[in-house]
């Protein structure tokens, strides 16, 4: 064997991929995080007791992991989805995560103006991970992860690149995205917002359709939480006078349908973008609804 | 099954875990060959199985009737010839013809459109069916002109014809060689093991790294909404795809000689340094060597070669080179590859030019530069698109224009540059042995070919498909 020297070459390899794999810099390394994150989220099989739907603000606002820490023994996932809508399609998606035989049923909403506006696309991200082929999926879980340790780099890649912004991300398989910006800019979201909102309203169908389904899903014994993902001040203005977002209508209807609404300030918290919440106030507001949520639900 | 890919690597363990097990019986060994080369294949479809399968087929059967009835040779050559010329223009010429005879009726005045009636199933060209074609037919060819015996047994036929590591992209390889190689029990060496290792990383370097890194690049200069007007951006864009074809299509035949070699047979060298060549001439002696050789020995010379006249010596490489840029792809680009080739061809029989440069060093290397010249002048109409945007390609080149605002990154120059230093430590001839002592070379080898898997894993582009796939 010592002569063999395809047998040397092959384990001196071993050995240099591994200082390679170590040492090299893992340019798009974000990005086979960000495909396995949106795939599992889609293809995760386990049922859970608690399920959270929503927008951005949902799954870069609330981490199940520290609600879990308030509320033990419930299995917690995050199901938002970006630019999610609340219509029947998340919801009917968001069931059939649930744990319908459990003890507990919970549906957390996080109900923003945004997603109860209709879109063209609406469920345009959920569905460009519901079809895709299987192999497609087992890569993106799977094995893509595992090569990220093969991660290939270019010369330019050794280049020290100066960014404008720093948008860090860290993906929890839990469904949160924990986030932050450097530098902040907590106006930075207006714009898009105002833009989105001069062309359209807070769709009363779908305010309709979010009544009618707290209705049923009490009916079925699911208890179901609703609140207004926290941003920033300036935003909620924008949404409650260019959105026609009627915020007390909406909690006493949702009430009257069997919900529970857990009010929430802005001022409590802190986004990086005016948006969404940087990761250490997303920590906090889940310790809040998981806190909130404890007090009316029998953990028993 | 693509090389660079892992249900290759899994598939190739599997083989060679396999492989002495089957090896020692001759029938055991040929048809694990013929399993595993069909699998191979059929992997990305295996409707076209059939199509090898019936090639194949005809040929086998063709060979032996050759022999049998030696008075009908001529009709069971011309069926082998028809079966397999038929094939090739059904599934890869039938759209072009089409197209070319409804724009000829359009041009009379008449809206036609005999693509739109062409079966979807012909439109897609079966990968690798212009090299297993040939491969076959080259089989009959040679039993008509009495070089090669047939094999009476099909399952030694199949495992010549579909062998997989050339099956697809080449190297052509002929019966006369390879059948007699299968026959024999396969042993291999050390150096048999480590060579074959080595042709496999060196192919996989100049695919996975040079080639596939080149790819992006030269795919976004030869998009024709490109309208770079910079001399210096097209020159780069150029040699970038000329090393990129080069690098392709050697490292592939490099890896099927190295999978060749491990499973204990030889393949002929298919690429010999291209562009360290001195003459037109000479490229064609170092660039895809079986295509070239195949098209002398079977259309070259059989029109006559240079026999008769200078004349008809002209004319005869004209018809060869023409139908070998028609072979490449079904685009009157190729044609115009193949006429450009013999444009340069015949001013190089005529004017011997080259021999004029020869006398120095410094003329050897504007010699070398002038030979590059022509053959980038040629894979521009071979890359391009369509023959305007060739001809706006090369009058941007040749204007000189200063204009030096390119989007040309520092990944470009940097592949470019190794694909260039390759070919320039062939071309002067630098040994191993100027670098380090002579009883260094054994460690050097194996710490060499330890980096260089590790630049393969580590540095490779993004994953493309082998581009004379298409072919």
């Amino acid at each position: 064997m010592k002569k063999e020297r395809t047998f040397l070459a092959l384990m001196l390899a071993v050995l240099f991929m591994i200082m390679a794999g170590l040492f090299l810099p893992k340019p798009g390394l974000v990005k086979v995080q960000r495909k396995r994150f949106w795939a599992l989220k889609t293809y995760t099989k386990t049922k859970h007791n608690l399920i959270i739907l929503g927008d951005s603000r949902a799954y870069r606002g609330v981490s199940p992991e520290a609600m879990h820490k308030i509320l033990p023994g419930i299995d917690i996932f995050n199901f938002g989805f970006s630019s999610g809508r609340l219509n029947k399609f998340i919801y009917k998606q968001g069931e059939k995560r649930l744990d319908l035989n459990g003890k507990t049923k919970i549906i957390l909403l996080a109900v923003t103006p945004n997603a109860l506006t209709k879109h063209p696309d609406e469920n345009a991200q959920i569905n460009s991970q519901l079809y895709l082929p299987k192999e497609e999926i087992y890569q993106r879980i799977y094995f893509a992860p595992l090569l990220t340790f093969f991660t290939s780099v270019k010369p330019e890649d050794f280049k020290q690149k100066k960014k404008k912004v720093n948008y860090v991300e860290k993906f929890h398989d839990d469904g949160w995205v924990e986030s932050y910006k450097i530098p902040e800019d907590t106006t930075f979201a207006m714009k898009s917002y105002r833009k989105w909102f001069t062309k359209t309203d807070v769709n009363p169908g779908m305010v309709n359709d979010l009544i009618l389904q707290t209705k049923e899903w009490s009916n079925k014994g699911i208890k179901v939480f609703a609140y207004r993902p926290p941003s920033t001040y300036s935003m909620e203005f924008l949404e409650d006078s260019l959105a026609n977002f009627r915020e007390e209508r909406l909690i006493k209807r949702f009430e009257e349908a069997g919900g529970i609404w857990i009010p929430t300030k802005s001022s409590d918290y802190h986004s990086y973008d005016g948006s969404h919440l940087r990761y250490d106030s997303a920590i906090k507001l889940s310790e809040y609804l998981a806190k909130e949520i404890k007090k009316n639900v029998d953990l028993e | 099954m693509l090389f660079n890919s892992l249900i290759f690597l899994v598939f190739a363990i599997l083989f060679f875990s396999l492989w002495p097990l089957l090896k020692k019986r001759t029938n055991v060994r040929l048809s694990f060959i013929v399993i595993a080369s069909f699998f191979f294949y059929g992997w990305w479809d295996w409707r076209f199985l059939f199509l090898i399968a019936g090639s194949g087929l005809l040929d086998y059967f063709s060979g032996i009737f050759l022999l049998k009835y030696p008075n009908r040779k001529k009709l069971f050559l011309l069926l082998s010839v028809v079966g397999n010329i038929g094939s090739l223009m059904a599934f890869k010429y039938s759209g072009f013809f089409a197209e070319n005879i409804d724009s000829l009726f359009a041009l009379l005045g008449y809206n036609t459109c005999i693509k739109c009636n062409i079966p979807d199933f012909f439109l897609v060209t079966p990968v690798g069916i212009s090299f297993y074609t040939f491969q076959s037919m080259s089989y009959t060819l040679d039993i008509y002109k009495g070089t090669l015996k047939p094999t009476r047994n099909v399952i030694h036929f199949f495992a010549y014809l579909s062998m997989f590591p050339q099956l697809v992209a080449g190297p052509i390889v002929r019966a006369s060689d390879l059948l007699s190689q299968l026959l024999k029990y396969p042993k291999t060496t050390e150096q048999d093991r480590w060579e074959g290792m080595r042709l496999i990383v060196h192919g996989f370097f100049k695919k996975m790294v040079i080639a596939d890194n080149l790819a992006p690049f030269v795919n976004k200069a030869f998009v024709l909404e490109n309208m770079s007007d910079s001399s210096l951006y097209w020159w780069v864009s150029v040699t970038a795809f000329a090393f990129q074809i080069y690098c392709d299509f050697s490292g592939y035949s490099d890896i099927a000689r190295g999978l060749a070699r491990l499973m204990g047979l030889n393949f002929k060298l298919n690429f010999n340094h291209p562009y360290t060549s001195l003459s037109i001439r000479e490229f064609w002696t170092r660039w895809h060597i079986s295509l070239s050789t195949w098209f002398k020995d079977y259309v070259y010379i059989p029109l006559g070669g240079s026999r008769k006249n200078k004349f008809s010596g002209h004319y005869n490489m004209w018809i060869t080179m023409l139908i070998s840029g028609f072979w490449h792809g079904a685009a009157w680009t190729f044609i115009l590859w193949g006429a450009v080739h013999s444009f340069f061809l015949s001013l190089e029989r005529i004017f011997k030019w080259p021999n004029y440069f020869k006398k120095s060093s410094l003329g050897r290397v504007i010699l070398l530069l002038l030979i590059m010249l022509q053959v980038w002048v040629a894979w521009v109409f071979f890359r391009a698109q369509s023959f305007s945007q060739a001809i706006d390609i090369l009058k941007i080149m040749f204007s000189f224009n200063g204009n030096v605002k390119t989007s040309i990154g520092l990944n470009e120059i940097f592949f470019i540059l190794i694909g260039i230093i390759r070919e320039i430590w062939i071309y002067h001839g630098f040994s191993k042995e100027s670098l380090y002592p002579k009883s260094w070379s054994r460690t050097m080898d194996v710490v060499t070919m330890a980096i260089l898997i590790t630049i393969c894993v580590f540095m490779r582009g993004p994953g493309n498909e082998f581009i004379y796939f298409q072919f």
